[in-house]
């Protein structure tokens, strides 16, 4: 029984400490938080969270962003436990043991994976729409999977399955970007939004924000969960990356002051403008309009406003703001397989290192292909809420580290410390437990199952190849 | 002027490699000091949630602390002051940039990169991006 928790020893990790410097200030860390954050959910989910909680989505998008502060402040104190830099599978396996280590693995495969196909629905909204003002069509039937629109007859996403391939390809041979051209994008994403709050929102009818919050906090309509809880569930995806602000904790200046500043920035910077241009999407368009447009919402806007021309600008900067998305969540997915192949949790497969070009590159392209399927096949209605789940209890998990953590070891080293423990990882907690429940009861099964999955691997392949040795033999 | 120190960057690559000779050779000549190094390419734009990506990058870097080794043992048979550095970073501003500006270099021996068209279209050259974009001499081996 004990093996099950059996650790990692913190000794092996910090053997080769990596010549990190110390460079990174508060604007720095929030620009990158800005980068990692927008991009992603305000140009895909808010039709959903729009028909889920009618106007009042804005507090739905405040809501995850107090989740995500507060989550964000315990995995950054999680993250600069260990002296050295590694993911939160390496630190929980150092933590907790094995099996959670494993369990938040799984799960951030399931984030990955999901997340990426998530996008890539967007991606393939935007793009067919770029290419309709071009006046070329692809065929209806082709363009997005089963039952996304009701009375709508689609069989297959082959832009979002396409894209996925392509980027699963130049993963695999390796990719380089400067610094410049992530700051390009960056400054792409912002400039795209404000110039789309710039133009719409002259147009804001304030009658279509009533009734304002159509489904209250959480009620049950034509069988699905809506209101402003459920919405926030959904839109909680816009928000995923921003803790890649919290594993910088070696690298900032001062972490202690930088870390939480950096964090409540980016979030509070990136939560004004999706307050901003969420209030505008449902001032412009009745909210029930968006079923029409689930997979590209802010065309929606744009079509009753009549701006061809701006349609086409937010086209492209969608379709490059979301083009690196895709590759940060497929190359974190390849990431994190290699990790727990490396362990021995996964076959090794997963881990060979190409020599040539330095990637994992058959795991890959095992998890490009499974992807690019899910997209094709899946609609976004699915895809969009077990992305999220995953993720949240990954934040449990991590929340729950940090307050075992304090109480069981005081004594070990921490980068930085969140302020107001126990609360904070305690309301982190709730409020993570809370947008879980905003969920569809499917979307909790669909969980189950993937979980069972994960632990059919687990005891059947898992813990019997893991590498680390049990020091009391068993 | 004479070159006082030489920067050789290496990947495992045989053009590299035939750049680490002619690093040793100049330096012997110009009895000049040897800089060798290895640098994973960590790709800040690639960073998400959860810190994945961080066990790969110590994992590369741990390999090649013990891979560049030879090379150090090899400068010094041949009686070079050489100084060996793995770093984690961006590849190309470390070599273009960084590295040259903090231990001032006056000259960058690098192997053409042997990728195809396609390659270079995604990644770019890295010894093209250090040929635009350093301060110092930059020496390309072919």
């Amino acid at each position: 029984m004990s093996s099950l928790f059996r650790k990692k020893d913190i000794n092996d990790l910090v053997k080769h400490a990596s010549p990190l410097k110390r460079t990174l200030k508060t604007w720095d860390l929030t620009f990158l938080g800005i980068g990692a954050i927008i991009g992603t959910g305000i140009f895909v989910l808010t039709g959903k969270g729009a028909l889920t909680a009618g106007p009042a989505l804005a507090l739905s998008f405040f809501m995850a962003a107090i989740c995500c502060g507060f989550a964000g402040l315990c995995y950054a104190e999680f993250a600069s436990m260990a002296p050295v830099a590694g993911s939160a599978y390496t630190y929980s396996y150092i933590a907790f043991g094995e099996i959670i280590a494993f369990i938040i693995g799984w799960d951030l495969i399931l984030e990955y994976a999901l997340g990426a196909a998530t996008v890539s629905v967007g991606w393939s909204g935007y793009f067919v729409n770029l290419l309709s003002n071009m006046g070329i069509r692809i065929p209806t039937l082709l363009t997005a999977a089963i039952g996304t629109t009701p009375g709508v007859n689609t069989i297959f996403n082959l832009p979002a399955f396409l894209i996925i391939l392509v980027i699963t390809w130049i993963i695999s041979i390796g990719i380089t970007q400067t610094k410049r051209v992530n700051d390009t994008m960056v400054l792409v994403k912002l400039a795209v939004i404000v110039l789309f709050i710039i133009c719409t929102i002259w147009f804001i009818k304030p009658q279509n924000w009533h009734p304002f919050s159509p489904f209250g906090w959480y009620s049950y309509h034509n069988g699905t969960a809506s209101g402003i809880i459920p919405a926030a569930s959904i839109v909680f995806f816009s928000f995923i990356g921003f803790d890649a602000v919290s594993s910088s904790a070696e690298e900032t200046i001062n972490p202690s002051k930088t870390l939480p500043r950096g964090i409540l920035l980016s979030l509070l910077i990136s939560t004004i403008l999706y307050i901003i241009m969420t209030l505008t999407m449902t001032g412009v368009v009745k909210y029930t309009i968006f079923i029409k447009y689930l997979n590209a919402p802010i065309l929606a806007v744009l079509a009753k406003t009549g701006q061809t021309w701006l349609s086409i600008i937010v086209s492209v900067g969608a379709i490059l703001g979301m083009t690196t998305v895709i590759l940060v969540q497929l190359y974190g997915q390849s990431r994190i397989s290699y990790s727990m192949s490396r362990d021995g949790l996964f076959p090794k497969f997963f881990g060979q290192v190409d020599q040539k070009h330095q990637t994992p590159f058959k795991g890959t392209w095992f998890f490009g292909i499974i992807t690019a399927l899910a997209s094709g096949f899946i609609n976004l209605n699915i895809l969009s809420e077990l992305v999220n789940i995953g993720t949240l209890t990954a934040f449990i998990l991590v929340s729950a580290g940090v307050l075992l953590m304090r109480r069981t070891h005081p004594e070990i080293h921490r980068g930085f410390r969140a302020p107001g423990v126990p609360i904070t990882p305690i309301i982190a907690i709730i409020f993570c437990i809370t947008l879980i429940a905003g969920l569809n009861w499917e979307t909790w099964l669909r969980f189950v199952v993937w979980l069972a999955i994960g632990m059919a691997i687990y005891f059947g392949y898992g813990r019997r190849h893991a590498t680390i040795k049990d020091k009391k033999g068993e | 002027m004479t070159y006082k120190r030489i920067l050789v960057g290496l990947d495992g690559s045989e053009q590299a490699d035939r750049a680490f000779k002619v690093g040793c050779d100049l330096s012997k000549s110009l009895s000049a000091t040897l800089y060798i190094i290895w640098i994973v390419n960590r790709d800040r734009g690639m960073d998400s949630s959860f810190g994945v990506n961080e066990d790969f990058y110590r994992d590369l870097y741990n390999q090649i602390t013990q891979r560049i080794k030879p090379y150090v043992d090899q400068a010094q048979a041949q009686k070079l002051n050489v100084v060996s550095k793995v770093l984690v970073g961006n590849i190309k501003v470390i070599l273009a940039k960084e590295f040259p500006q903090e231990n001032q270099i006056d000259l960058i021996i690098l192997g053409n990169t042997g990728i195809n068209v396609v390659e270079k279209m995604i990644q770019g050259s890295h010894s093209g991006y250090v040929v635009r974009h350093s301060s110092c001499d930059v020496l390309i081996v072919k």
